[in-house]
């Protein structure tokens, strides 16, 4: 971009070969260069590659475990292997990929760009949270080289600590104490990064939503990860040195587990979920054509829902014992959180109204994502009810819900987010045709396998089981089968992805007319950022963006001339 | 429309400690300033848990608390607390010494920071080797003597032994009636008979 002229740029200047020369990709060469790098934007695409690799082995260790529910008997293997199949399953999936996947693949890339800044504040803590997370999810794969873990992700004691089977428990909780501070260090640096390198006219309320969403999973991050680590670290040395912390045996409290357990880890469901929903909020406003509706409401909602979330850890243990009074107060709570997550979605849905809505594959993930984000939180209040809860806890209507939320929730939102950002990423345009399919493909999937599984639960099927009685074949075949399309699915988009960084057309700057700032540089960035000043306006206004099919991308026209 | 950010440009990049991303010393100063407290409140919540876990296991066993008591040795203990805290002013004072441009100071306040680092670690060898010697040790390994305070004892020990005993009567009791829970049934003989 060579233009002195902020406002009018060169015709096709996508296409000029002067700028691919020099990007953030480009920049420097070699395997060392990336391992050594403190590039936010490199930082961000070294966890995107290592969260699909993790996401890979779990959605593996998923699907045996649905093949094995393919019959009621043994199918593939014993149900020593499924404990630990299903063990690894939730492991990898929660620590390894929900839990830095939109923060730190996708948010490390775009929150400084979006805040029109060079870096994130600590460019070397954010390549050590990288580091810490490489070295967890090796602890975590040397538990399955010393025999594997059968505890269930959640490590429940005594089972944990005193189990013989296996002797993976140790690394495997110690990885997930290690993981815990790779995103302790994510979240402390989002938040400095956005309350200290906000460019001057960005005030807190023109911040993208995605970064509200951010800054709220970050304190999330900080407050409530502390908590499980030193819980972790109480288990490892229960089960080590034999102390009686949580051991009934030794005189301990299980019951203090859970409580710890789900201090934090029901915030960290929060932290899972807070992202998807700031990139819905972009999402929903950019193919609509249509400022987003109510700002503030979604900004506080973000806000919150990270508060409320630590207040409700109890409704996991309503059936644990807990008092009556606790339990009453905790549900009460529970319900709570419902009216932020509603603000949030009324909020889409009003966005959406009476806006130029195009079907781009980005899109469509999020339509997705309101749909079956909808269901995941509305059966939340069939748990979040005292009697219900006492009928479906631990069934497989509890699973059904968390994979809604989880699976529907942030993956697809993840998807849309990384369908969003794909061109900025790496400059590259992928097949909207094949995308828009992908997509309908794994909507379908989610449906077929995951509400079958409530159907399952209410007609009394327990979670986490081996075996089952013949009237649960059925749907457990169907759910098996749904399952399949989701690897189908995945396969493709895998396969068009890829295809795009080779065969791909050039992106443009602005492919889909966001007016958040990282659309106001190229496509991929250069290594600082921005070649020129970016201008900071209203990020939901659309009306200075203009398409021009030439370059296949959006322009900013100059302001007061249409 | 806000106007174009005038603190992007490269102004400010001859301070040499500046990193390339912030505008400012000022601005770099005070994302330190931030990130570091942030990190303490990290940390806070860390060991409240811990405290937690202790303030539960105390609310359940206080029997426990009141045996064990007797083992600890408050003068030891005393002084390590003051070395910790005056170590803990004269590394912050240390890191103000620095930003001042106090060379000599900042030696000093170095100097004494690490002799207060190695005084702590003398005192907690001295401490815990003791504890090792008489078989204080953890869960499953908690094998103690017979006569835990028969050799090499320092007056202040001998005196809070006695205290020990003379409070001796009462905790015999509490952990006889605690017996029944199965939970310190090995640890009620090495009590001190009254």
């Amino acid at each position: 971009m060579t233009t002195g002229d902020r406002t009018v740029p060169e015709g096709g200047r996508s296409a000029s070969p002067a700028k691919d020369e020099d990007n953030y990709l480009t920049h420097t060469r070699g395997l060392l260069s990336w391992l050594t790098t403190l590039d936010h934007k490199r930082i961000g695409v070294m966890y995107l590659v290592s969260i699909l690799v993790a996401f890979f082995l779990g959605g593996m260790a998923a699907i045996l475990v649905r093949t094995e529910h393919l019959t009621g008997t043994p199918t593939i293997m014993q149900a020593d292997s499924y404990n630990k199949m299903f063990t690894f399953h939730g492991v990898a999936m929660v620590f390894l990929f929900i839990i830095p996947g939109i923060p730190a693949a996708l948010g490390n890339f775009v929150l400084p760009i979006m805040l029109g800044a060079k870096d994130v504040a600590f460019p070397r803590l954010n390549l050590t949270s990288w580091y810490l997370w490489i070295g967890g999810a090796l602890l975590a794969m040397l538990s399955l080289i010393l025999g594997g873990v059968e505890t269930g992700w959640t490590f429940y004691t005594p089972y944990s600590t005193t189990t013989k089977i296996t002797s993976g428990v140790i690394p495997v909780v110690a990885g997930a104490f290690v993981l815990g501070f790779s995103s302790i260090f994510t979240g402390l640096n989002f938040i400095v990064t956005v309350h200290k390198l906000r460019p001057p006219g960005m005030g807190w309320f023109r911040l993208p939503l995605f970064v509200w969403g951010l800054y709220a999973t970050a304190l999330v991050q900080i407050l409530a990860t502390p908590v499980l680590g030193i819980t972790l670290l109480l288990l490892i040395v229960e089960r080590a040195f034999g102390y009686g912390i949580f051991d009934p045996a030794l005189g301990g409290d299980p019951i203090l587990f859970q409580h710890f357990f789900w201090f934090y880890s029901h915030p960290a469901v929060y932290i899972m979920i807070l992202p998807g929903m700031g990139i819905m909020s972009e999402l929903v406003s950019v193919f609509s054509r249509k400022h987003i509706f109510s700002y503030k409401f979604i900004a506080y909602s973000s806000i919150a829902i990270a508060v409320f979330g630590f207040l409700v850890w109890g409704h996991h243990m309503f059936t644990s014992g807990q008092s009556p009074a606790m339990s009453m107060i905790f549900s009460a709570l529970t319900f709570s959180v419902a009216i932020p997550s509603a603000i949030k979605v009324f909020n889409w849905t009003a966005t959406m109204y009476k806006g130029a809505i195009t079907l781009k594959t980005p899109m469509l993930y999020a339509l997705s994502f309101i749909f079956l984000f909808g269901i995941g939180g509305l059966t939340g209040l069939f748990l979040g009810s005292l009697v219900t809860n006492q009928y479906l806890h631990d069934s497989y209507f509890v699973v059904a819900h968390f994979h809604y939320v989880m699976f529907g929730g942030t993956v697809v939102a993840f998807l849309g987010g990384l369908h969003y950002w794909w061109p900025k990423m790496f400059g590259r345009l992928y097949s909207d045709r094949l995308g828009q399919l992908a997509c309908l493909l794994m909507f379908v999937g989610v449906n077929v396998t995951f509400f079958s599984q409530f159907l399952l639960g209410s007609h009394g099927m327990p979670r986490r089981y081996f075996n089952y009685p013949a009237q649960f074949t059925p749907l457990h075949v169907l759910s098996t089968i749904g399952s399949y399309m989701l690897v189908a699915s995945f396969l493709l988009i895998a396969y068009y992805l890829l295809d795009s960084l080779v065969r791909g057309k050039k992106a443009p700057d602005n492919p889909w007319g966001g007016a958040t700032l990282e659309w106001q540089t190229t496509s991929p960035p250069p290594v600082e950022n921005f070649k020129k000043t970016p201008i900071v306006g209203d990020p939901y206004d659309f009306s200075c963006l203009r398409y021009d099919p030439e370059i296949g991308g959006y322009i900013r026209i100059q302001e007061g001339a249409s | 429309m806000a106007g174009a950010n005038p603190q992007h440009e490269e102004r400010g990049s001859h301070a040499p400690h500046l990193a390339h991303h912030f505008d400012s010393l000022g601005q770099q100063f005070e994302s330190g300033k931030l990130g570091m407290w942030l990190f303490l409140s990290t940390e806070v919540l860390l060991f409240g848990g811990l405290f937690c876990a202790y303030a539960v296991y105390r609310s359940n066993h206080p029997e426990i608390f009141i045996y064990a008591h007797q083992f600890l040795d408050k003068t030891l203990g005393g002084i390590n607390t003051v070395v910790l805290i005056c170590s803990s002013l004269s590394m912050a004072w240390a890191v103000r010494a620095a930003q001042l441009n106090q060379q000599r100071l900042l030696v000093i306040l170095l100097s004494l920071t690490i002799l207060g680092g190695f005084g702590f670690l003398g005192i907690k060898f001295v401490e815990y080797e003791h504890k090792w010697k008489h078989g204080l040790l953890w869960g499953a390994r908690y094998h103690p003597d017979e006569h835990p305070h028969d050799e090499g004892q320092t007056p202040e020990e001998e005196r809070s032994h006695e205290e020990a005993e003379r409070a001796g009567v009462t905790e015999a009791e509490t952990v006889v009636e605690t017996t029944e829970a199965g939970v310190v049934v090995e640890r009620s003989k090495v009590l001190p008979a009254a």
